[in-house]
């Protein structure tokens, strides 16, 4: 701090100086500020000065994923299209994720000879996906490299953490070929960002009455024997929840810690837990809010998400985090591609944060990232996608207005745009769904909530109250709303919401008595302008919450 | 809510010198600022990537917003009272200094369409090289302006680099940036100004600009 103020205070006295007519010429302007080289890529890492510290000991127990060889992955890709397509048959007829793994899962006698291979390599067994999609083994990191003809190093990032990472692609072995396809989670470097910006400052009174979800909350609905789930990759402090709880009179159940992979403890990145969890505790101040906490390195949104659906506890789940699409490993990203599916054919809603770089996802890690690029695993068609805004409201609190998040100068702004990699669901569709940049690919976001720092949301984080934007406010909001939703339902008898993403579209693409959506029409992502209908700046808008409930329950009833 | 125009009306030519009066300024704000941010033992300040001070609660900038309007072009500018001092204003401009970072940010209108943008850009430039010593196109990656845009009308961004030599010898720089958009009648443009060149820290400091630049508004927009 001694030297930055030394500094500061240099640079500003030189302005002075300049200004009062002191200063010199300028240098010309054929001369250009030399460009600073750009930094080198770490192994399975975004980018960063990461340093080779040496070979990881063999003895070491590190943990690897295989990739099975489903015996129709493609059909069970089908099923949660099918069950989220209301023209057909099977609408609805929502698949538990182990019917789908007896269905098109790696077979029963092959997933045994697999095992018994892993075994005889070293290895053992930690865990099967429901869906006999992926296997989880643990081994020392000699055999572990053996078995998959490469050497593992560790490394040191630039934000200090040791990690381990493979000097060279894994190769499945010839023997291990007939039943999986891929190997990843070789690498527990940190690479999922949270999405969360800080600044700004809502509380839940001022969230509530922008959204109207006042009517909701006056007829009593506040998440009571409820749950919501939070997929976490650090964990939060008990006393920052109490500290929020009592900041704002809410006397909910606590929230559970349940730890996946082991679990974690609070870390870099606890303010985005708690930013998740304040701002649903906020919004729905009864629901029991389940936080799925998992190590932030080799451990994947599948695991998380196989264990939410093994747990069965909730069909509502929150992701904040995120990595830029092209940087996710794609044997990683077929395996989670894989869980979300699951999820979406079981009626499970996960809502993911669209990311805060705009449309330049890249460059929220790395500010010399300039490429067209959206968040993982945001662009997954059987996940929502949640955009951001920038809320203003009158002076009684209620909604004014919205324009997309767009802060230029920050690099900052809603993710959104057209996935590399990922096809666009069926379900897609509606005014300004179809455009000029349209070309067969996934395109988010879906929905779109305040995220602009500026109109941020209030959060206790370690031991302070402060105030946070980002989209990964944005997403829990979705997340919680949609809680006082599914009560409203079930109290009409509307029957289960399931995987909204098509409903949402449904009722996007006509004229609803009760109009569920705020379509943004100012403001943009850095890139795309928001639009009339849905665009890729806000997706199809904001919701009036009270209207999205009546339309969805009207919807569910016919 | 404080609206409407101040009192004080000033010329172009008296603006550049009021610019260079509030730069001096800068220098006994920019130091109590830092003083006041310099954090505790146990209080979390400053961290990297964020801002200090108390930004307001939403409720509050509503009633405590502040605002500038253009008499003769008609656009008009909201800011927070408690985060930015007006410095000075005349018909068509408004200089705007941060309380709580090395942070300057001048707005200037024009009668012109987008085309204008960039002459308004190069006026801007040579105003600048009277006042900083050395001042270059910041060519750097990082240093574009990606969806350059004032008050979310698309507009256009160019990023300089001021290196100024001060009494004691020492090299001391500057980020500007200059960005510019018009309604097609009247152009606006903002000149943003920082000492900051952690670029974590300044691209948080950047976006206090952009809280601002976000509301500019046009008549009958």
């Amino acid at each position: 701090m001694r030297s930055r103020r030394a500094w500061a205070a240099a640079t500003l006295a030189a302005l002075a100086a300049g200004v009062a007519g002191v200063a010199g010429g300028s240098a010309g302007d054929g001369e250009r500020a030399p460009a600073r080289p750009a930094a080198p890529a770490a192994p399975g890492a975004a980018s960063g000065p990461d340093r080779l510290v040496g070979p990881t000991d063999p003895a070491r127990r590190v943990e690897v994923s295989l990739v099975l060889r489903m015996r129709a992955a493609a059909a069970a890709q089908r099923v949660a299209a099918a069950v989220n397509d209301p023209s057909s048959p099977d609408y609805r007829r929502f698949v538990d994720p182990a019917e789908i793994g007896r269905r098109y899962g790696l077979p029963g006698p092959a997933l045994a000879r697999l095992r018994a291979d892993v075994k005889a390599a070293g290895l053992e067994v930690v865990s099967v996906s429901p869906q006999r999609s992926s296997l989880r083994a643990r081994g020392a990191a000699g055999d572990v490299a053996r078995l998959f003809a490469t050497r593992l190093a560790d490394y040191r990032g630039s934000g200090g953490r040791l990690y381990h990472a493979p000097v060279r692609p894994p190769v499945v072995p010839r023997a291990l070929a007939p039943h999986v396809t891929g190997v990843t989670g070789l690498s527990d470097k940190p690479v999922l960002q949270s999405a969360a910006v800080p600044a700004g400052g809502l509380g839940p009174a001022e969230v509530v009455r922008a959204y109207n979800l006042t009517p909701l909350r006056d007829q009593g609905l506040s998440g009571q024997r409820g749950t919501v789930a939070i997929v976490s990759f650090d964990s939060f402090q008990d006393e920052d929840v109490e500290a929020f709880d009592k900041r704002f009179n809410i006397k909910g159940p606590p929230v559970e810690h349940i730890p996946v992979a082991g679990g974690t403890v609070p870390g870099p990145g606890q303010d985005e837990v708690n930013l998740d969890i304040d701002v649903i505790r906020g919004i729905a101040p009864d629901v029991q809010i389940l936080n799925y906490e998992a190590p932030n390195g080799n451990v994947g949104f599948d695991q998380v998400i196989d264990k939410i659906l093994a747990d069965d506890r909730t069909d509502l789940v929150s992701i904040s985090w995120g990595v830029c699409e092209p940087l996710r490993e794609p044997a990683a990203r077929e395996l989670e591609e894989r869980s979300f599916a699951a999820a979406a054919a079981a009626g499970v809603s996960i809502f993911v944060a669209s990311g805060d770089g705009g449309a330049y996802d890249c460059q929220h890690g790395n500010p010399r990232d300039r490429r067209v690029a959206v968040d993982w695993p945001s662009a997954s068609p059987n996940v929502i996608a949640v955009g951001g805004t920038r809320l203003s409201v009158r002076t009684d609190g209620s909604y004014l207005e919205e324009a997309g998040w767009e802060d230029v100068l920050s690099l900052s702004g809603g993710g959104g745009g057209l996935s590399r990699v990922t096809p666009r669901p069926a379900f897609q569709r509606g005014p300004g769904v179809d455009n000029a940049q349209s070309n067969g690919r996934r395109q988010i976001p879906d929905v779109a909530a305040t995220a602009d720092p500026d109109s941020g949301y209030i959060v206790v984080r370690q031991g302070q109250e402060g105030q946070t934007g980002g989209t990964s406010g944005a997403a829990p909001f979705w997340a919680g709303s949609m809680v006082l939703v599914r009560q409203f339902a079930q109290r009409e008898k509307a029957g289960r919401l399931g995987y909204l993403n098509p409903l949402l579209y449904e009722l996007g693409a006509s004229r609803q008595p009760f109009p569920p959506f705020h379509d943004v029409l100012r403001g943009g992502n850095r890139l795309h302008d928001a639009t009339p209908g849905w665009d890729y700046a806000t997706g199809l808008g904001s919701p009036d919450v009270f209207n999205l409930a009546r339309s969805l329950v009207a919807r569910l009833k016919r | 809510m404080n609206r409407g125009e101040w009192g004080v009306r000033a010329g172009r030519g008296r603006l550049l010198l009021i610019f260079g009066v509030v730069l001096v300024v800068l220098v006994g704000a920019g130091a109590a600022a830092l003083a006041l941010s310099d954090p505790g033992p146990a209080k979390r300040v400053c961290p990297s990537g964020e801002l200090c001070g108390e930004p307001p609660k939403l409720a509050e900038p509503l009633r405590n917003l502040e605002s500038y309007s253009s008499s003769t072009l008609g656009y008009s500018v909201e800011f927070s009272g408690d985060r930015w001092k007006a410095a000075d204003q005349d018909e068509d401009s408004v200089v705007l200094e941060s309380k709580e970072a090395d942070l300057l940010l001048i707005l200037d209108g024009r009668p012109t369409g987008a085309a204008g943008i960039n002459s308004m850009i190069e006026d801007r430039v040579s105003s600048l090289r009277k006042r900083i010593f050395s001042l270059e196109r910041d060519e750097d990656d990082d240093a574009q302006v990606l969806g350059p845009n004032v008050g979310y009308r698309d507009g256009t961004a160019q990023s300089y680099a001021g290196t100024i030599d001060t009494p004691q010898g020492a090299r001391a720089q500057l980020a500007i940036v200059l960005m510019g958009a018009s309604d097609g009648r009247v152009g606006v443009l903002a000149t943003v100004v920082t000492g900051e060149q952690n670029p974590e820290r300044r691209r948080a400091v950047f976006g206090r600009a952009d809280s601002v630049l976000n509301t500019v508004t046009w008549k009958d927009s």
